[in-house]
């Protein structure tokens, strides 16, 4: 299995290759802007695996993505959850479907919260096991974070109901196994997570279980009444950003 | 970039076929081995040297180029490596093997075949082990044709081309090229993949000399 972690520091981005040398196919999952297609395409190809698919775990808020530049040099439409509201066309993807990479499977797991359109990825090597090996949490659930409910110009209500299916979403990828490796898009001082972001950019489904402070909390009225006092303000170019993102504006000054 | 619309490929393949050209293929391996134009070489694009590995590997006095990629990212970055080495780039397909087969123009195919299928299958199949002769005392799939790998080419004239062939050899590596090789000759050939270690940990038959 190929497995190679494409980050911006400046950013605290995480974007993901990877797929199965055996059968040469692979996907590249939140890819940057600021790593470019050419980065992608290339390292796939040093690594031996030619690029199929090009997924977004949800539309980003804080930085601007490669996914369209990408799948267009690769003759691919992008992947991103059945809900994404963006205006280009894009490949829908739903919960519990398994996108195969040679000997290496990737499930959907709807997460919504941060986002509606929001998935995790589940990813199993096949050749060694049937258990799930990692998990890519996009937003959804980070390194001692979780994703923030409120950076979709939504009212209070419309805050309070994103957060209550965060909680959910949470609940979700944390019955993985607790030896899953996680993998979310954002570690250190991004704007999407909140006071609790590690800089650590990986972990364990376990770990998290155990010591992520909202992750923790079984009850969803207190994970709910938590997230909202932990509520900081939104990233200055959050809707700039995201109308890039979403297609519908094409540039932003 | 060409490789779309009108790009003339019966020209092109007339030329390959007349030397006048030499095809590098810049796709991976395993691309390649799956499906090629007949007479290209396999060189997967890669940043580190390529183009000073294919010009110690050809000379670069080899007159005009063609580079076939699988995208124009690729394509680009091999024509102007190449260049770089002294090759002159006539004609670049960044479309992969698409065009040329919509041209319906030949290709060369082989076919890989695991272990398991060949042992199912074995009525379907004529084995050749490629192997050195010290190697065949570890054991070879019953009924093989035994034909190390630098005789194949003189044997060739042997062979048929309304059978079915499955290459092997230690791990499958060397066997790759040879399957290549009988494709590329008009063959019906596969490789078995992970050749005799993957059929002996299988515990499959075998017999000894």
């Amino acid at each position: 299995m190929i497995w190679k972690v494409m980050r911006d520091e400046n950013l605290g981005c995480n974007s993901y290759l990877l797929g199965d040398e055996v059968t040469g196919t692979g996907m590249v999952v939140d890819p940057l802007e600021s790593v470019g297609a050419t980065e992608y395409i290339m390292t796939a190809q040093d690594l031996g695996i030619t690029i199929n698919h090009v997924v977004e775990t949800h539309v980003h808020a804080d930085h601007r993505s490669g996914a369209r530049e990408l799948a267009k040099s690769l003759g691919l439409k992008v992947s991103f959850g059945a809900r994404a509201a963006v205006s280009y066309d894009f490949q829908p993807l739903s919960e519990g479907q398994k996108l195969s990479l040679g000997s290496v499977e990737v499930e959907v797991l709807e997460t919504p919260g941060h986002t509606p359109e929001s998935i995790s990825l589940v990813v199993r090597d096949t050749q060694r096991g049937d258990d799930p090996m990692l998990v890519m949490t996009g937003d959804s659930l980070f390194v001692g974070d979780v994703g923030r409910p409120d950076l979709q110009d939504a009212g209070d209500d419309e805050i309070i109901q994103a957060s209550r299916m965060q909680f959910e979403s949470v609940r979700k990828i944390l019955n993985l196994p607790d030896y899953t490796e996680l993998y979310p898009a954002h570690y250190g001082a991004s704007k999407c997570g909140g006071l609790f972001m590690s800089k650590k950019p990986s972990s364990t489904v376990g770990y998290e279980k155990k010591f992520n402070f909202l992750a923790k909390i079984s009850d969803v009225d207190e994970f709910v009444d938590r997230q909202m006092k932990l509520l900081k303000p939104p990233p200055e170019e959050a809707r700039e950003i995201r109308a890039v993102n979403t297609g519908t504006e094409m540039e932003v000054n | 970039m060409e490789g779309e619309g009108n790009f003339d490929y019966n020209a092109l393949w007339k030329r390959i076929n007349n030397g006048e050209v030499l095809l590098i293929d810049t796709r991976l391996a395993n691309e390649y081995t799956k499906k090629h134009i007949p007479g290209s070489v396999c060189a997967p694009y890669s940043r580190s040297g390529w183009g000073s590995a294919i010009a110690s590997y050809f000379g670069n006095d080899v007159g005009d180029v063609a580079i076939l990629a699988t995208n124009e990212t690729i394509a680009k970055a091999a024509q102007e490596e190449a260049g770089k080495n002294g090759f002159k780039v006539v004609t670049v397909i960044s479309d992969g093997m698409n065009g040329w087969e919509s041209s319906q123009l030949p290709t060369a195919e082989m076919k890989e075949i695991t272990p398991e299928d060949l042992y199912e299958k074995s009525d379907d199949y004529t084995v050749i082990d490629v192997r050195d002769p010290f190697e065949w005392s570890s054991g070879i799939i019953p009924g093989s044709l035994k034909i190390p790998m630098e005789e194949l080419p003189a044997k060739l004239q042997e062979l048929s081309k309304d059978k079915k062939y499955a290459l092997v050899c230690a791990s499958g590596s060397r066997s790759q090229s040879a399957a290549l090789y009988m494709a590329d000759n008009g063959f019906d050939a596969g490789n078995v993949i992970g050749g005799m270690s993957r059929w002996l940990s299988r515990s499959l038959p075998v017999e000894y000399e």
